[in-house]
């Protein structure tokens, strides 16, 4: 698989630890394990794309638990559960919350690195829209306050006229902090504006 | 002078005989009298509701179209018996038995009766109470404790069952991720004889871990300490019996005991012993509950077998063993909706922790013996 990518392994049982990494270094996987949900609530996440692998049945807090504690952290790592037991009400619920994969121990070697290889490029899609979004939202916001509102009112569909009576200047004006915003904003064309406006403002305005 | 006395004694005698009459026509028991040949001489109202029979037909009639069938011979025996030697074979205050009524329909009743003679003549007087409602409520609560018994005991034995599960499941877990990763790199032609050491040892180390966990398990099955002590198996076979009694009656389940007198004792825990028996028992009614077109038997045996040990066997006329008489001692093994499988194959360690041995063989021409042995104890006089 591709540059640094990394699987999180969390059981409680050292031999299930240890063999999970194992199988993962076979496909050249890079894994780190845990033996509780505390010792990886308590650490820093690298930023790179990672999955986690989690046992539903831990010792102190579930795994089921550790999903719900990750989501209120707004940190959205995709998640394979693991269990010793078909625990189907469970599964559906964990499988409801987002998780990628329910597997029930000893599952096939094929399931885990398919469901890994999934939830890694799940991550890593996600990252890459993140780091778009940041990148618009960066340049959007080194616009003057003018500059925002003409081309707030220009993706809305107005006509530089409108937007010239509607702000009390000239016509002319409205060109120029149009085409500097453009400049900017490193859009080639209104539609494409209109497109990068829409991935900001997107995830924040459904939250509203 | 004596005029006005005998009137008063009249009046006295009228007022007491109108108490009576009062008395019986508004009991809400049947009150039913009969004569010594078992006739019915008087009926007062209640009998109509309890029966449904108008008080008027039942005159004349004998006493037996009261009883269900299988009691009217058991009654006229008695009877006959008591009128010639005055000996009593059952309770005259409160005896309960089954009544019948016009519709058919069989119904639990209390009974308390007495005698008085007329001109040399035997008049018998019975108070019969209608008791199907106490009897319900009776059923309601046995069948809520049974059911609350059988949830319970599944409850633990799922959880039982799910921490077994998890318990084996994590060495195997290892041992298959362990294996699997050792045959990629095998066929990248990349598994170096250290990685493949380090492997193995680990998949030996889970496999051992996973036949340590059975081996708790039998441990936890075989926990309970036996108590031995020196007893009569048929007294166990009494007692467990009694238990089994209203089931096998609910079920309309014959009951034929072939108990041999003074067996030599055996060194066996009770309770344990109690336990294997009502097991072979309820298994062997829950088999006949399928059997509507023959009747249902259940023959319990207990004798010494040709090498010296005791031997106790339970037959029944239900539907046999079939193709799964292997598998029957297979813990977690049943055949019934509702049962975990366990009975059976702890009965058979509990018979064999006792020196014995727990078989099961088909019966002719339908149904299945479980016999089991037990060692005499020593010191016994054969």
């Amino acid at each position: 698989m591709t540059t640094a990518s990394i699987v999180f392994v969390v059981d409680d049982d050292p031999s299930v630890r240890s063999s999970i990494k194992f199988l993962l270094s076979t496909v050249g996987l890079r894994a780190e394990s845990f033996e509780s949900a505390d010792t990886l609530l308590h650490k820093k996440l690298p930023d790179v794309p990672s999955c986690l692998v989690l046992d539903v049945r831990l010792r102190g807090l579930s795994g089921i638990d550790v999903q719900r504690t990750l989501a209120a952290r707004n940190i959205q790592i995709p998640i394979i559960f693991l269990t010793g037991h078909g625990d189907i009400p469970m599964s559906v619920r964990a499988i409801k919350a987002g998780a990628v994969e329910f597997l029930t121990k000893p599952f096939r070697d094929q399931d885990l690195l398919d469901a890994v290889r999934v939830a890694l490029e799940q991550d890593r899609a996600r990252r890459e829209k993140e780091v778009e979004v940041t990148d618009l939202q960066r340049r959007f916001d080194s616009l003057t306050a003018r500059e925002q509102q003409v081309i707030a009112m220009l993706v809305s569909g107005m006509l530089n006229k409108q937007i010239a009576n509607e702000l009390g200047t000239a016509e002319s004006t409205v060109k120029v902090q149009r085409s500097r915003a453009m400049g900017k904003m490193q859009a080639q064309s209104l539609v494409d504006l209109a497109k990068m406006i829409e991935k900001i403002k997107g995830p924040s305005e459904k939250a509203s | 002078m004596p005029k006005p006395d005998r009137e008063r004694e009249e009046s006295a005698l009228r007022y007491s005989e109108e108490n009576y009459r009062l008395v019986v026509e508004t009991a809400p028991d049947a009150v039913i009298s009969i004569d010594e040949r078992g006739g019915i001489l008087f009926a007062n109202p209640a009998t109509a509701r309890i029966f449904g029979y108008d008080p008027t037909e039942l005159i004349g009639k004998p006493l037996t179209i009261l009883m269900p069938e299988f009691l009217r011979k058991l009654h006229e025996n008695g009877f006959s018996r008591y009128l010639a030697t005055g000996q009593r074979h059952i309770n005259w205050q409160g005896t309960e038995l089954t009544a019948l009524r016009k519709n058919g329909q069989e119904f639990p009743v209390e009974i308390s009766f007495g005698e008085l003679s007329r001109d040399g003549h035997k008049v018998f007087t019975g108070f019969i109470r209608d008791i199907s409602e106490r009897e319900q409520a009776q059923q309601a609560l046995q069948m809520t404790q049974m059911e609350l018994a059988r949830v319970s005991r599944l409850t633990t034995m799922g959880e039982l069952a799910a921490s077994i599960a998890h318990e084996v499941n994590q060495p195997l877990t290892a041992v298959t991720n362990n294996s699997s990763a050792c045959l990629r790199l095998l066929a990248a032609d990349n598994l170096k004889p250290e990685v493949l050491r380090r492997a193995l040892e680990e998949i030996v180390a889970d496999g051992n871990r996973a036949s340590g966990v059975v081996a708790r398990i039998r441990g936890f099955i075989k926990k309970e300490p036996a108590e031995k002590n020196r007893l009569d198996i048929n007294d166990v076979i009494q007692e467990v019996l009694a238990l089994a009694e209203r089931e096998l009656y609910e079920n309309r389940v014959r009951l034929e005991r072939q108990l041999t007198n003074a067996l030599p004792l055996v060194l066996a825990d009770r309770v344990q012993m109690q336990q294997v028996l009502l097991n072979l028992i309820m298994n062997g009614i829950e088999a006949m509950l399928a059997v509507t077109d023959q009747p249902r038997s259940l023959w319990v045996q207990s004798r010494v077998d040709d090498s010296g040990d005791i031997l106790v066997a339970v037959r029944d006329s239900g539907t046999g063993l079939g193709s799964e008489a292997d598998r029957i001692f297979t813990p977690f093994f049943t055949t019934k909706a509702n049962g975990m499988g366990m009975g059976l194959s702890i009965s058979r360690s509990l018979v064999e922790n006792h020196g014995g041995r727990l078989w099961a063989m088909p019966n002719s021409p339908m149904g299945a013996v479980f016999s089991f042995t037990l060692p005499v104890s020593a010191g016994t006089p054969a």
